[in-house]
């Protein structure tokens, strides 16, 4: 069937008709679309599987190598830090013959973080054991995904693999692509049936135990290494049965384009070959014999098609987009191995994550037919001065230095510039400025990744106006340690304060932020709790509550909202204070007394979220004043061992009032209504008890 | 290839107008290819969505920064961003405004909110401005152009909802003949 669909609807489509029966994945941009399109086939029972929302990167990966140990199908999605976070697990999932796979959105890895893509993610995963496909377009991607099962899941191989499609450039890129029918996929790939991974009770085996001897375990990274070379050939014979049966040929590993007379090839990788493509043949008509080799897999690596295509080419041009910084660009550097016996000159040019039209294309040429020496170029068309200026050490010493002067503050002024993209109506936004009216000069303000981490800093502006740094979405507890303990050493009296969602703090965060506190780190928290993770669109987290609907959860939360301020209050003298935003003077009280506390501290606020929660935006304070007078936001301190309720609101309001008010809970039957009426009075009254002592 | 950049700000559908052309364009047998600007989508700030159309399998990807046609939604956007930046000499503008716009460029004007609050009773204005477009460039046909309204909402919103929009993007049309 024709339809227009983006590539993450394709890899979704992919999953849908390879049957796959666990999904586990983790918000990310631009791979968010991914787990939404597979949530909605879940809900609607487009796709019968289990839909898991995993607390992080490495958690989706575990569940999914856990659900293929257990004996099923398994996808897992991501890209960018995300898979640099899944790492320990994909060479686990390899070692153990777990034939996952992974759908990428390929997004550089940071820092500085960006939406651009240049395979440096998965590329850097090159020696994991995955098998690779790189993907021209959308079609392709969703062709992929069901030709990665067949082939990982041959007994021959028994490896888990990469599907990766260029994050934004195919990603949110929509075109027509032929859907093939679910009758004719399961002709092809027929249901998962493991021989060696699966749970049964009547036939137990162990896996992934450690090898001791380096014989068993050279053994078994053997075994790896030839299911890799075996790869090569399962590969080619899956595709010529997938054109057989659909109609659409990929040739294996690598599909070369009017390379038989060619004196010059070039070779690509990704959505830029179809652009080579396109320019080979215009290049053709004005007598150029110019030819173009696309790779397909990366891993395993088509060194034998690369030599016999290329053996009597005179000149080679390798497009790379990522680096191996110290040494040159990754497809190059394997591309020259593999031809180390021909005479060819073979350059290097490297792309980055630029998008490349045509004409970018013709200059490469141009430069490629006029040279006769063997080079390595970045493609530079695009960079502007002040960039290139910024990324030169001197440089850049220079700018921060003549900044420092504008950048000091007198005391007083706020340590905020004006100017934020942020929501109308953002609920978050506001506890942070009434945060930072408390703090002066003598401040260091880290983020978690987050909407409020993320904005204040486009590389190279910010709007802070105190020392900053935003480092990893999983370890801002982690970072703010080390910084705490590196101002102690040096003597110099600062606050830290960190700022983080719902997402940063109590899912991916957790760790880093139970560390940091049971060490004692003098740090302020201030999760702004906006329940779902808004800045990837809206998906569920652990602290979304009760029933509420977000894009991974499209009928409603089945589970209940996790509750941080025990986990918090677990941990040794912590002042742990909650909050709204429409309570601002005891907000403000509350993140004076954080600021004096030796030791940490954690503050909670609510933070409504006009576009996540679904209201006009000029309600936000009316939203946070209901979820305290409903009940659902209970105002409190917590300090040795005390709890002392700051407002009991003399008559609460019904729940009903909050819940009508916001769109994501528009689907709730008066029945649910009065069940989560019933929790939260149980939780209030628990709490008034616990504060009375009773 | 015909390259569209539509201008407007986060959740006023920049990006649905791009889809709804491009589904439109496939009506009439042509290839169709829609995106968007890399973003953190937040309501109010300035968006970015790409249409291409051409008679051939479109492998030119990402932003879109020689644009033959320019779209812009919101006339607060104006001055805001560079709408104008790295169009071509012949370039043609289609601006949602209540009043006539300079631009360096060949430009159309139409009054999109009004015919959104009209016909909808809400200032969404990318149908409305798809009629628009279609009438001053003849690129799709109107029929088309309802085609891949009905395409791209069927999938969200009820028959009453499309018939609206619908009737915005004829108003628009009519607008600009």
């Amino acid at each position: 069937m024709r339809m227009y669909l983006s590539g993450s609807d394709c890899l979704a489509h992919g999953v849908r008709l390879s049957r796959v029966e666990v999904i586990s994945a983790y918000p990310i941009t631009p791979n968010s679309l991914v787990l939404d399109t597979l949530s909605n086939m879940v809900d609607s029972g487009e796709l019968d599987a289990d839909s898991v929302n995993a607390e992080s990167e490495i958690g989706a990966m575990n569940i999914c190598a856990g659900a293929t140990a257990a004996g099923l199908r398994s996808f897992t999605c991501t890209c960018a830090q995300g898979l640099a976070y899944m790492k320990e697990m994909l060479w686990m999932a390899s070692g153990m013959a777990l034939p996952v796979v992974v759908g990428d959105t390929s997004r550089a890895i940071g820092s500085p973080q960006t939406f651009s893509s240049d395979f440096s993610d998965t590329l850097s995963e090159r020696d994991a054991s995955f098998l690779q496909y790189y993907c021209e377009n959308a079609q392709e991607a969703l062709d992929s995904m069901i030709m990665a099962y067949k082939i990982g899941e041959d007994a021959r191989i028994l490896l888990p693999s990469m599907v990766v499609i260029e994050g934004f450039r195919l990603s949110h890129t929509y075109e027509q692509v032929d859907v093939p029918d679910q009758e004719l996929v399961d002709r092809f790939l027929p249901r998962y049936n493991p021989k060696h991974a699966f749970i049964d009770p009547n036939y137990p085996i162990m896996q992934g135990g450690p090898a001791l001897s380096t014989i068993t375990f050279d053994g078994l990274k053997y075994q790896q290494f030839m299911a890799m070379e075996k790869a090569k050939e399962v590969i080619k014979e899956v595709c010529n049965e997938f054109a057989d049966l659909f109609g659409r040929d990929y040739h294996g590993l690598t599909e070369s384009y009017m390379i038989e007379d060619a004196e010059l090839v070039v070779v690509g990788m990704g959505s830029v070959v179809g652009i080579i493509r396109e320019m080979v043949d215009e290049y053709r008509q004005k007598g150029h014999k110019i030819g173009m080799l696309k790779l397909r897999c990366f891993r395993p690596f088509p060194k034998e098609e690369i030599r016999d295509c290329l053996e009597n080419v005179k000149k080679i041009l390798v497009l790379d987009r990522a680096t191996s910084p110290g040494s040159g660009g990754i497809t190059y550097l394997e591309v020259k191995a593999a031809l180390q016996r021909t005479p060819a000159i073979i350059s290097n040019c490297i792309i980055g994550s630029q998008d490349i039209l045509q004409r970018d294309i013709s200059v490469i040429f141009d430069m490629a037919l006029d040279r006769d020496d063997e080079f390595t170029e970045w493609y530079k068309q695009e960079f502007k001065e002040d960039v290139l200026q910024l990324s030169g050490y001197d440089n850049y010493e220079k700018l921060v230095r003549s900044e420092k002067v504008d950048r000091q503050i007198e005391e007083g002024v706020d340590i905020q510039a004006l100017g934020n993209p942020f929501c109308p109506g953002c609920g978050g936004l506001i506890c942070a400025k009434l945060a930072f009216s408390v703090y002066d000069k003598n401040s260091f303000i880290t983020a978690s990744c987050g909407c409020l981490g993320v904005i204040p800093a486009a590389f190279p502006q910010t709007c802070m106006k105190v020392p900053s740094a935003f480092f990893s979405f999983s370890s801002a507890g982690g970072a703010a340690s080390g910084v705490e303990v590196a101002l102690k050493r040096m003597q110099m009296d600062m606050d830290i304060f960190l700022l983080g969602g719902d997402g940063g703090i109590l899912d991916i965060g957790l760790q880093t932020l139970s560390g940091a506190l049971e060490r004692g780190h003098n740090i302020t928290y201030l999760l702004y709790d906006n329940e779902a993770y808004m800045n990837t669109g809206v998906q569920r987290s652990g602290s979304t509550p009760y029933l509420a609907r977000t894009k991974t959860t499209p009928s409603g939360k089945k589970e209940r909202k996790k509750d941080i301020m025990k986990i918090v209050e677990a941990h040794e003298n912590v002042y742990t204070a909650t909050a709204s935003p429409a309570y601002p003077q005891d907000l403000l009280r509350k993140l004076k007394k954080a600021k004096e506390h030796k030791g940490p501290s954690f503050i909670y606020a609510i933070a409504p979220c006009p576009t996540g929660w679904e209201y006009e935006s000029a309600l936000t304070i009316e939203i946070a004043r209901l979820a305290v007078q409903t009940g659902f936001v209970v105002l409190y301190e917590y300090e040795d061992g005390k709890r002392t309720i700051n407002r009991i609101p003399k008559k609460r309001k019904p729940v009903e009032e909050y819940l009508s008010k916001q769109g994501r809970f528009s689907h709730l039957s008066q029945e649910q209504i009065l069940e989560i009426q019933r929790n939260v009075d149980k939780r209030f009254d628990k709490l008034i008890n616990e504060a009375k002592g009773l | 290839m015909i390259r569209i950049r539509i201008h407007g700000r986060g959740g006023q559908g920049s990006v649905t107008f791009a889809h709804m052309l491009c589904l439109a364009a496939t009506e009439e047998e042509k290839f169709g290819q829609s995106s968007q600007g890399q973003t953190w989508d937040r309501r109010g700030t300035p968006m970015e969505g790409y249409a291409r159309i051409g008679d051939k399998p479109i492998s030119e990807r990402g932003f879109i920064i020689e644009p033959d046609y320019v779209v812009v939604l919101d006339p607060t956007i104006v001055g805001a961003v560079n709408l104008e930046a790295g169009m071509k000499d012949d370039g043609k503008i289609i601006a949602n405004s209540p009043v006539c716009l300079e631009f360096k460029h060949q430009s159309v004007c139409v009054d999109a909110t009004s015919i959104a609050l009209e016909k909808m009773k809400a200032p969404i204005t990318n149908t409305a401005m798809l009629g628009a477009f279609t009438g001053v460039t003849g690129l799709i046909s109107l029929d088309s152009a309802e085609k891949g309204v009905r395409a791209m909402l069927g999938k969200k919103f009820s028959e009453d909802i499309i018939k609206k929009n619908i009737d915005a993007v004829r108003a628009a049309f009519q607008e600009v003949q």
